[in-house]
């Protein structure tokens, strides 16, 4: 996974030559591969803090687990659109003594999808975004007076990370108490990154850098996944995932000027990535028509000899307040899959996270409207030059906006 | 890894082509409150007749009245008795033979409910007859046609606002209410519905029974006759949209031991029925 990384790397031994900071890693920081919910997808999925493994009755149920699609209500569509959806991370005293704080904000729609019912089985198509993130920042450091060199650091840069996941599925009510799905999901994953840097020495001169990275992923996933209930009104749901790569191909462009020196490079590297398999395994009660609790323990277990496996849980609950109106809220984890970062040994940079969501909707006979939030927030540390040199501290919240539709027919 | 999911989506594939056709139908308690559904208007309410007298038409435009005035009189007349204890009040209820060797019953929205003369001769006393009644009513009370249809005055879609395809006379709407009816003709006649429902009117039915003072096992007996008749074409309708008689003794049986209450309890009206369906 960390092929692209450890290429981008590379241009952190400029730091050496030019002994001023570049911040090397940031191609890689927003192109988040370590944690596994940046985005909660759907609208009452994402407003339950993503514990819908053992619900999934609707069309997102595509996506959480293809099984609970046979406990939908009929044929329909749901979309959902996240108004807003901004990234803030601030890597404490990097530069020199001051913060580097990184913003990224974004609208985008994080799922569609609808389902059908065919005879005795449940068939759905959902198109998924479960992460996507567009960073523009243009920043000057006025750093004279914490370093001994270095006048002013300026930097500019623009990045965009966007996964796209679209596929079929499909459920079979095998008995009143259970049943079961899959799902393939055909994914594309584009990323890319400019950033450009200028720095100003004391001494009047100055050095400039300025790299392009594209990276272009194609992968499926396969999900199967059952629900049962061993006794009601509980009802218990599992699912296995994992993708598998198609092509990855890193292309990085980059040119300096460095003591007067310039150098040009230009390069792609086609790469080999093994995904984590996901095991997740949900259980909701229902023990009214008005109430609904749920969890989910999803387990991400790697093969990668840099990444750790990962587990993150999720809460959920939903209360209708009469047949119109219902409030949902829910906690959850978005643990990061690196070791621990120490001087002694750091990738890059370790960040657990956890969160909370809320969410409101209104219901007619056949439609509904969502609004909530969700905000999760952790911190850890970083390694911002890549050669473990200095260990910051991060931090980093996410706030999302959002609203959706769904429309039974 | 890759080889351990292509062969898992094969057993799964090969495991769905060999899988008895199940329809999927919720359980209850996973329903939401708005999906339950209870919020009918006086106008819903009025779409419901119209659309059932529809249907109505419709399956007598298949199948003849049966000319027994006598029988017509004597269903009618138990049929609105059980009506006024366990029907909607909302509705007026019609029952009526048709003249079919077929064994069955149908129940169409707002009351419209018809036995066929296969079943009538296959019942041997009032209780059998009662309890198929009372199921039929229970199919209505149930909706168990107009909420699979959304049988609605007003609605966000096509089918679901059909009062204002009743109402506008366009050519358009009346194909639209024409294939509405047609749907709902093609449930009661071939799909059926969700074996939890038949199983659910069932139980209404048996406590409708004991309710009304009715010999509750004599439904039970009706079902078991059914199922001692060769399958011949004259089920046909009846299996293809119910789910097995094994099945539903077994759920009545269980019934009855969770109620305690013992079999022959209640009247069972043999005469009665004999002296109002001898003539078939």
């Amino acid at each position: 996974m960390r092929t692209d990384i450890r290429a981008i790397l590379d241009l952190c031994k400029l730091k050496i030559l030019l002994g001023v900071f570049l911040l090397c890693f940031s191609p890689v920081l927003l192109a988040d591969p370590y944690h596994y919910k940046n985005v909660l997808v759907g609208d009452r999925a994402a407003t339950m803090g993503g514990a819908y493994n053992a619900v999934s009755d609707d069309s997102t149920g595509a996506y959480y687990n293809p099984a609970g699609l046979s406990f939908s209500y009929g044929d329909s569509l749901s979309g959902s659109g996240n108004a807003y959806h901004s990234t803030k991370t601030t890597y404490k005293e990097s530069i020199a003594d001051k913060d580097w704080v990184r913003d990224s904000t974004a609208v985008l729609p994080s799922f569609f999808g609808m389902i059908k019912k065919i005879g005795s089985a449940d068939l759905a198509i959902a198109y998924v975004i479960p992460d996507s993130i567009i960073e523009h920042q243009d920043e000057q450091y006025d750093i004279s007076d914490s370093h001994p060199t270095v006048a002013n650091y300026y930097l500019s840069l623009h990045s965009e990370d966007r996964t796209n996941m679209i596929g079929p599925a499909i459920s079979f009510k095998m008995s009143d108490s259970f049943s079961i799905g899959a799902s393939l999901f055909y994914s594309y994953r584009i990323y890319r990154h400019q950033q450009h840097q200028f720095i100003v020495y004391k001494d009047t001169s100055a050095d400039t850098s300025y790299e392009s990275v594209k990276l272009e992923e194609y992968s499926y996933m396969p999900k199967i996944g059952i629900q049962f209930t061993p006794f009601e009104p509980l009802y218990i749901g599992l699912t296995i995932s994992k993708s598998f790569l198609l092509s990855r191909v890193l292309k990085r462009d980059y040119s300096k000027i460095e003591s007067g020196d310039y150098t040009l490079f230009a390069g792609a590297y086609s790469q080999e990535v093994d995904y984590p398999i996901q095991v997740s395994l949900g259980v909701a009660a229902y023990p009214s028509p008005s109430l609904l609790l749920a969890m989910d323990v999803d387990y991400y277990a790697t093969t990668d000899e840099d990444l750790q496996s990962v587990t993150n849980i999720a809460l959920g609950g939903e209360w209708f307040l009469n047949a119109t109106n219902a409030i949902r809220g829910g906690l959850f984890t978005n643990n990061d899959n690196r070791p621990e970062c120490t001087e002694s040994s750091c990738s890059q940079a370790k960040l657990d996270m956890a969160g909370l969501t809320l969410g409101y909707s209104s219901f007619t006979r056949t439609s509904s409207f969502t609004l909530g939030i969700v905000y999760s927030t952790g911190s850890g540390k970083a390694d911002v030059y890549g050669d473990r040199s200095v260990i910051v501290d991060m931090e980093r919240e996410s706030f999302t906006l959002l609203f959706a539709a769904g429309y039974n027919y | 890894m890759r080889k351990i999911f292509i062969l898992l989506f094969g057993l799964i594939i090969v495991g769905f082509t060999g899988q008895e056709a199940v329809v999927a139908q919720e359980p209850d308690f996973r329903l939401r409150l708005h999906q339950l559904d209870n919020d009918y208007t006086q106008e819903d309410i009025e779409v419901e007749i119209e659309f059932g007298r529809n249907l109505a038409a419709r399956i007598l435009s298949t199948y003849k009245l049966l000319d027994n005035k006598g029988l017509q009189n004597y269903i009618t007349l138990l049929g609105n008795g059980i009506a006024t204890q366990v029907g909607r009040p909302e509705l007026q209820y019609y029952f009526a033979v048709i003249d079919t060797d077929d064994i069955n019953a149908y129940a169409c929205p707002g009351g419209y409910i018809f036995f066929t003369k296969g079943a009538i001769k296959v019942m041997e006393n009032e209780a059998q007859l009662a309890g198929v009644i009372a199921h039929e009513i229970w199919h209505v009370n149930f909706r168990h046609v107009v909420k699979p249809l959304k049988i609605r005055a007003k609605g966000d879609s096509l089918t679901s606002g059909i009062a204002a395809a009743i109402g506008s006379g366009t050519a358009t709407a009346r194909v639209l209410f024409n294939q509405l009816t047609e749907k709902a003709y093609q449930l009661l006649f071939e799909e059926g519905i969700s074996r939890e429902a038949e199983l659910a009117t069932d139980t209404a039915a048996v406590e409708s029974l004991v309710t009304l003072g009715y010999d509750w096992s004599s439904y039970r007996d009706y079902l078991r006759a059914i199922e001692s008749k060769p399958e011949n074409k004259y089920r046909k309708v009846l299996s293809k949209t119910h789910p097995s008689i094994t099945l539903r003794v077994e759920s009545i049986n269980n019934l009855a031991q969770s109620l305690n209450i013992s079999d022959e309890l209640g009247k069972k009206n043999a005469n009665r029925y004999k002296s109002n369906t001898g003539s078939l």
